[in-house]
C-alpha cells in the first residue's frame, strides 16, 4: 500500500456502493422499504458488497457456534449485574465502564466545581490581552482540603476562579460575566497529579499560555485541593468568551504538544473556544483536564 | 433497575445481531478471541441500555457504538496490542499475498496504530470511516452530528497522522544514515 493513498477515501468501498452502515443494517434486518431493496439489489451485483454481507453472516455463524446463546446467557446475567446503571451508560453514548471512568473526571469538573478554574489570564503579556499583573493577591482559600492522599482519581481535578470586583473577592461560577479590567485568580485541585499547564483561548481564537509562563514543559505544582496559583490577572478587552484549560499530569508534558491538541479541538469546533468545554485530549498524553470559561461584557470597553 | 427484556427477547437480539458485533470487533481488533469476548460484553451492555418502549436508537445503532467503545478501550489498555497484531498478521494465511483485501488489512492496521494521536470522540469517527467504510453522511446520522463536523474531525485525524508519519519517516531515515556512516567508517579502517 502506498502511504500517500492511505487517507484517500475510505476502505474498499467503491464509488456507487452503499456505505458500510447500510450493509450492516441490511444484514441486521433494520433497513426498510425502498432503501432495503436498493441496497440488496446493489449487493447482488457487487462483489465487494456481497463479500461484506458474507463476512457479516460468517461472523454471526462463528459467534453462534463458539458461544451459543444457551451458554452465553448465564454470563450475560453476571455481566449485567456488574455494569453501571443504565442512565449513566446512555448519557455517555452507549459505552463502557472504562469509558465512563475516562469521562467521569470531566463530569466532575463540570458539575461539582463551584467555580471554574480559569488559570488563563496569567501571563497575559501575550497577544492582544492587555494583562497587567499587579500585586500578588490571594484568594481566600485554604489549601489541601478534600482529596484523600494517594487516591488517584484522574478526572477529579478542578480549576476554580475567584474574581475581585469592586473591592470584593467572589468565587465565580463557570460562564461568569466579567469586564475588561476585572482581576481574577485561580486555584486548582489536582488529586495526586503534580504537573500543570494552563492555556486560554479568547473570543478571537488567540491561544495564550498562562502557566507555566516560560519553558517547554509543565509547571511542577504541589498536589492538593484548592491550591492557589501565584499572581492575579487582569482581563483584557478581547470580546466574547474566554476559555481556560488546565491539564494535569503525573509527568511533565510538552506545552507545544498540548497546544497542538487544543488547536485541533478548536478547529473541530469551527474556531469557537466554547468547543474546548468538551475537550478530550489524546489518551497518549495521559492527562486529566479541567476547563472553565468567562464571558466578557463588551460594554465595559467603552467606559 | 427493572429488567426491560425476557430471555426470549435477549436470545432474539443475540441471534439477530451477533454477526454485526462480531464482524466489527474482528475488523477493529483483528483478534478472534477478543472479538468473541467483546461480542458477549456488548450484548450485556445492550440489554442494560436498550429499552424497546423508549428506543431513541435501534439495537444496531447502539451495538455499533458500544462495540466501538469497547474495542477502543481494549486497544487503549493493551500496550502490547500492536505487537500482538503484527504477530497475528504474519501468521494469517495469505498475508502478503496481495488483493483482494490485502491493502485493506495493511491500511486498517496502520489506522489502528494512529488512533492514539487523537481524542476518543474523533477515534470513534475514524473507526466508522476507515474501518467500517461508512460514508460521512452515515456517520453523521449515527452520531447525530452534522456532516461538516464529521468532515472536520476526520480532517484533524488526517492532519495529525500525516504529521506523525512524516516525523517517523524522517527519524527512520536519520537512523539509516547514521548506520550507513558507522558502517562506512568501519569499512574504511
Amino acid at each position: 500500500m502506498k502511504l500517500e493513498t492511505l487517507f484517500d477515501g475510505n476502505g474498499q468501498r467503491h464509488p456507487g456502493c452503499p456505505g458500510g452502515l447500510s450493509l450492516m443494517l441490511l444484514h441486521s434486518g433494520e433497513l426498510d422499504g425502498v432503501e432495503r431493496q436498493a441496497v440488496a439489489a446493489h449487493a447482488r451485483q457487487c462483489e465487494h458488497c456481497q463479500a461484506v454481507l458474507d463476512g457479516l453472516e460468517a461472523a454471526r455463524a462463528r459467534q453462534l457456534e463458539e458461544a451459543p446463546f444457551d451458554e452465553v446467557f448465564p454470563t450475560l446475567e453476571e455481566r449485567l449485574e456488574a455494569l453501571p446503571e443504565r442512565g449513566a451508560e446512555i448519557a455517555s453514548g452507549g459505552t463502557t465502564r472504562e469509558w465512563l471512568g475516562y469521562q467521569w473526571g470531566r463530569l466532575t469538573v463540570a458539575l461539582a466545581r463551584p467555580a471554574l478554574g480559569y488559570t488563563a489570564l496569567a501571563a497575559v503579556a501575550a497577544a492582544a490581552v492587555v494583562l497587567a499583573v499587579v500585586q500578588p493577591w490571594r484568594a481566600p482559600v485554604e489549601p489541601d482540603e478534600g482529596v484523600a492522599p494517594g487516591t488517584r482519581i484522574k478526572g477529579a481535578v478542578a480549576l476554580d476562579l475567584y474574581a475581585l470586583q469592586g473591592g470584593d473577592v467572589v468565587e465565580a461560577e463557570p460562564g461568569v460575566v466579567l469586564r475588561p479590567g476585572d482581576r481574577i485568580q485561580f486555584t486548582y485541585t489536582s488529586g495526586p497529579l503534580d504537573h500543570l499547564i494552563v492555556l486560554g483561548v479568547d473570543g478571537r481564537g488567540t491561544l495564550s499560555r498562562y502557566y507555566p509562563d516560560h519553558g517547554a514543559g509543565s509547571l511542577a505544582v504541589t498536589p492538593g485541593a484548592r491550591m492557589v496559583l501565584e499572581d492575579s490577572l487582569v482581563l483584557d478587552d478581547a470580546p466574547g468568551p474566554e476559555v481556560f484549560v488546565a491539564i494535569f499530569s503525573d509527568d511533565p508534558l510538552q506545552v507545544a504538544e498540548v497546544e497542538v491538541a487544543i488547536q485541533d479541538a478548536l478547529a473541530a469546533g469551527e474556531g469557537d473556544p466554547r468547543a474546548l468545554l468538551d475537550l478530550q485530549l489524546p489518551p497518549a498524553l495521559d492527562a486529566a483536564v479541567a476547563v472553565t470559561w468567562v464571558e466578557k461584557e463588551l460594554e465595559a470597553i467603552e467606559e | 433497575m427493572a429488567r426491560q427484556w425476557t430471555r426470549q427477547r435477549a436470545e432474539e437480539l443475540y441471534e439477530r445481531y451477533a454477526g454485526l458485533v462480531r464482524y466489527r470487533a474482528m475488523r477493529i481488533l483483528d483478534d478472534e478471541e477478543d472479538a468473541r469476548e467483546i461480542t458477549q460484553e456488548a450484548f450485556a451492555r445492550l440489554l442494560r441500555t436498550y429499552d424497546p418502549e423508549d428506543a431513541a436508537e435501534t439495537p444496531a445503532a447502539l451495538l455499533i457504538k458500544i462495540t466501538t467503545n469497547l474495542s477502543l478501550n481494549l486497544i487503549r489498555n493493551a500496550s502490547s496490542r500492536r505487537e500482538k497484531l503484527r504477530q497475528h498478521r504474519d501468521a494469517r494465511p495469505g498475508a502478503g499475498d496481495g488483493p483482494p483485501g490485502h491493502d485493506s488489512i495493511e491500511r486498517t492496521e496502520l489506522i489502528r496504530s494512529l488512533l492514539e494521536r487523537v481524542s476518543p470522540d474523533i477515534q470513534r469517527l475514524v473507526v466508522n470511516y476507515y474501518i467500517d467504510d461508512m460514508t460521512k453522511e452515515e456517520i453523521a446520522r449515527l452520531h447525530s452530528l452534522s456532516v461538516p463536523t464529521v468532515r472536520k474531525r476526520l480532517d484533524v485525524f488526517v492532519r495529525r497522522s500525516r504529521s506523525s508519519l512524516t516525523r517517523e519517516m524522517v527519524q527512520a531515515l536519520l537512523v539509516c544514515l547514521a548506520v550507513a556512516m558507522i558502517l562506512s567508517n568501519a569499512a574504511g579502517r
